[in-house]
């Protein structure tokens, strides 16, 4: 069976090209975060749309893939915010610090 | 008992890291040592099993592909599982000096890297599209934070760049793992050949998709920019970690690709591109090397070049650019490992790594400069060193298919590889010995300057192993022999 | 319906083109979450409420009130956000044209996509009664695939680690004697609000066994519980850890790999569980992957290595 025409997968391609323009244009690391994270919705979307193209309901293991996903992206994303926070405002306090332990 | 090897060589580890993180700084460093031993013994065992009866494979809950994840030691895995338990003990022995005392900082450390070596002995094992996503990201994410243990003043920006290309490159890579699921309904790598071979759009898509986001995560030209600040910055067991096995583990993946599952598709434009990169990675990388005026940059930069030669396999392709490109990775491995550590003794004597202003080492650092200068011979490819064997192995490859383009790459390479390295020597220790070194650390201890020299020995050793390792490694997937 | 969907999908596209070119940062945040709520509302009409779920749960709220917090923190601390300027004019095009060039393969290869119908989640749906659960997407978390989810626990605790070596806690101090800000609203939402979405919670984890939910959701819904808690300042950060509280954010992967090790020597296989006691395994299995991912994420969010209440 063939795919059906929806209009999610234009979503799903227009999620991609955009986090990946974010990506490219960049350079604010948060703004770069946001680019990443959209591309990663585009992921998401596709593989949703992968799972829905199955005869006989929706496919279970893209759904449990895009779960694990997200988990993912938003813990290294959390990460993340906590390396963008330390970054940018040591701008000062970078040279009082000798050591970190 | 042989089947449950696999399961212990991940789990050993990543359990141990786990309870590190649990105790704190209780059982330093006798609870980490421990489970690395356990680990080295357990994954010498699964590669004699592997050396003796073939390939291992055990189906996760009994569920087997394509419902199900199946981990698999097969020739390739099993080398690469060596060489993470070679380097693997050796920086374990060396951390004892910088984090072998009860710190808050010592436990991350040891927890981070026993959570690291259990990841990438799943990403070794792991025969699943889906599952090498969730690995790659283990590897990442505990990669980063080791590198910041240097502090995070210093090396805040280098993670922060890191983690944003390798969020997009495994972004990327999951793309192609969601439209080749799309395509063949499956994700272990012996089921998706096919699919993946019928020459469509998607097909072609999903292969650019899964090749270009490991290239991002092996940091091979021009998607290099986040490793040299990372590998410069961090301390020198996490470098020699991340140099010798984390970006590796990106590269093993696109042997282990094109060999697979994407076997059906390797039309020679895009193996010429790969070879091109590769090429392009040996000579930018190689250049920049010269120009640095840091130690640890120079060796962060030779692993941007060194890289380069295992991309040189997807133009040859036949078996012995297979062995040589295999071999290089672990010759490079061993090798890299010993410069990092050997440098990480010079910065923890002299304070810094300036290339200026590092003179007369030789005597104070005998055993870590001895250890360089032997690591520098793999790494120039000059026998008889396990470099040169598998250089030997590429350069026989490139006459045997006459694409003798690829043999004038290999010797430039060389050439310049020699430039940058003999530079460094001629700066610390053949200038006129003086005492340009103002502020003397203590002189680093025997764990800390033996596991180098022991590394570069072996690094030497490996020009005359290559047969056995070679046996294990079973030749190149798929060919007629 | 269809005309619906094709509202939403140019919505989806309008949104992340915003949230991404927005000349303002927060703005670009701001429009970020609503592109959140319109994916689950999405993904809700593309048969996949689980995950709309776990978007609207983790994807626009956690993550949008951390990205929030964030600029907050960023505003305070450098207000000019010198490095944000755009990328050159040539760059930009050239991006334009690159990104546009892609996304229209991405959009004709999965028009393009001919779906084979031998398919792993059709054997995964044809062998539910084996996993011991109903539920297909629980089901391939916790059983067919549980090798996945329980390495994810690990990138999670690791990010967790990462975060707290960086040392840059968004809500550090406790609050007290800070009453100036106190107001009625704060404690009705502490005393009221906060019980009912720990219900919700602990709901949604017992339901993934038969619905909609599962640890991932539920434990997102229970860290929200604790970021409310935390905005109304009946929690603050704090820097010392208790083994009892580091031993619940490893309870989840170390329940995994423990069951799956002791029982690997009888079943054969590793996470393989015998049929009688499979299903009270992935119960408890699952609540221990609900509390630590639920401690996990209110970390995460905190920045801190330990979480206390505050004492009146």
């Amino acid at each position: 069976m063939s795919s059906i025409p929806d209009p999610f997968g234009l979503a799903a391609a227009a999620l991609l090209a955009v986090g990946f323009y974010g990506f490219v244009t960049h350079r604010h690391p948060l703004r770069r975060l946001l680019a990443i994270n959209i591309f990663g919705n585009g992921v998401f979307m596709t593989l949703i749309l992968v799972a829905r193209w199955m005869p006989g309901g929706p496919d279970p293991i893209p759904h449990a893939m895009v779960l694990t996903g997200i988990v993912i992206a938003v813990s290294a994303t959390a990460f993340g915010l906590a390396l963008v926070r330390r970054s940018m405002t040591q701008e000062d306090g970078d040279r009082r610090e000798p050591d970190d332990d | 008992m042989t089947e449950h090897l696999p399961v212990l060589a991940v789990f050993l580890p990543l359990l141990g890291g786990v309870l590190q993180f649990l105790l704190g700084s209780r059982g330093l460093p006798v609870w980490p040592l421990a489970v690395a031993a356990l680990t080295v013994g357990c994954v010498l065992l699964l590669v004699g099993a592997v050396g003796s009866n073939g390939s291992i494979e055990h189906a996760i809950g009994g569920w087997d592909p394509p419902l199900g994840i199946r981990l698999r030691a097969d020739g390739l895995a099993a080398v690469m599982l060596l060489l993470t338990a070679v380097v693997g003990a050796a920086v374990s022995v060396y951390a004892l000096g910088p984090h072998g005392k009860a710190s808050p900082q010592a436990t991350h450390f040891w927890a981070l890297w026993l959570l690291l070596w259990g990841s990438l002995n799943a990403l070794f094992l792991s025969a699943d599209l889906f599952n090498i996503y969730v690995t790659l990201e283990l590897v990442t994410l505990s990669a980063i934070p080791l590198v910041l243990l240097a502090g995070p003043g210093k090396t805040v920006a280098a993670a922060l760049r890191y983690l944003q290309f390798a969020l997009f490159g495994s972004l990327l890579y999951l793309l192609g793992v969601a439209i080749t699921y799309g395509l063949a309904g499956s994700l272990d790598l012996a089921l998706v050949g096919p699919a993946l071979a019928d020459g469509g759009l998607a097909a072609g898509l999903a292969a650019g998709c899964l090749i270009g986001g490991v290239l991002v995560k092996a940091a091979i030209v021009p998607c290099h920019v986040w490793l040299p600040p990372a590998h410069g910055n961090a301390p020198a067991a996490v470098s020699a970690v991340l140099s010798a096995l984390v970006v590796k583990a990106a590269v093993y993946l696109l042997l282990r690709f094109w060999t697979e599952p994407l076997a059906g598709l390797s039309g020679t434009l895009v193996a010429q591109l790969l070879g091109a990169l590769g090429a392009a990675a040996i000579f930018y990388g190689s250049i920049q090397a010269f120009r640095q005026e840091r130690l640890k940059l120079v060796v962060a930069y030779s692993t941007v070049a060194q890289l380069g030669y295992m991309l040189l396999f997807f133009p040859l392709a036949v078996s012995q650019a297979w062995d040589g490109a295999v071999y290089h990775g672990l010759a490079h491995g061993v090798a890299k490992a010993s410069l990092f550590l050997a440098t990480g003794n010079v910065i923890a004597y002299v304070g810094h790594d300036r290339l200026r202003e590092l003179r007369g080492l030789d005597r104070p650092l005998a055993l870590s400069v001895f250890a360089f200068g032997l690591a520098s011979v793999s790494i120039m490819g000059l026998p008889p060193s396990g470099g040169f064997v598998a250089k030997w192995l590429l350069l026989s490859a490139a006459v045997e298919t006459g694409q003798w383009w690829w043999a004038v790459v290999l010797i430039i390479g060389g050439l310049l590889a020699a430039a940058y390295i003999i530079r460094v020597l001629r700066y610390a220790f053949l200038q006129a010995p003086g005492p340009a070194v103002d502020v003397q650390g203590p002189v680093p201890s025997a764990v800390m300057a033996w596991p180098a020299t022991l590394l570069g020995l072996l690094a030497i050793l490996m020009g005359f192993t290559a047969a056995p390792t070679l046996a294990l490694l079973g030749g190149l997937p798929g060919a007629t022999s | 319906m269809t005309l619906f969907d094709s509202v939403l999908a140019l919505l989806i596209a309008i949104l992340a083109w915003r949230s991404v070119t927005a000349p303002d940062l927060y703005r670009g945040i701001v429009l970020f979450i609503t592109l959140g709520l319109m994916l689950a509302l999405s993904w809700a009409r593309l048969d996949a409420p689980d995950l709309a779920l776990a978007e609207a749960a983790i994807g626009a709220g956690l993550l949008g009130i951390l990205l929030l917090s964030t600029w907050r923190v960023l505003q305070r601390a450098a207000p000019r956000q010198g490095s944000d300027e755009p990328a050159s004019y040539a760059v930009r095009w050239l991006a334009v044209v690159g990104s546009t060039v892609f996304g229209g393969t991405v959009a004709v290869a999965l028009y393009g996509l001919q779906v084979g119908s031998d398919r792993a989640g059709a054997e995964a749906l044809a062998s539910l009664d084996l996993a011991g659960i109903d539920q297909p997407v629980t089901a391939v978390l916790l059983n067919f695939r549980s090798y996945d989810t329980l390495l994810e626990m690990g990138v999670l605790l690791m990010a967790l680690i990462g975060a707290l070596l960086i040392r840059s806690p968004l809500a550090y101090e406790p609050w007290h004697g800070d009453t100036a800000v106190e107001s009625p609203l704060m404690s009705v939402l502490a005393k009221v609000f906060t019980p009912i979405v720990v219900l919700v919670g602990i709901f949604l984890v017992w339901a993934g066994a038969y619905g909609p939910g599962g640890a991932f959701q539920g434990g997102a819904v229970l860290a929200g519980a604790g970021v409310l808690l935390l905005l109304c300042r009946r929690l603050y950060g704090d820097a010392d850890a208790t083994l009892l509280l580091r031993g619940l954010l490893v309870l989840g992967v170390t329940a995994f790999i423990v069951i799956g090790l002791l029982l690997m020597p009888w079943q054969g296989a590793f996470l393989a569980y015998p049929p009688g006691l499979v299903y009270v395994l992935l119960v408890v299995i699952e609540f221990s992957l609900a509390v630590s991912i639920a401690l996990s994420l209110l970390l995460l969010f905190t920045g801190t290595h330990a979480v206390r209440a505050v004492r009146s």
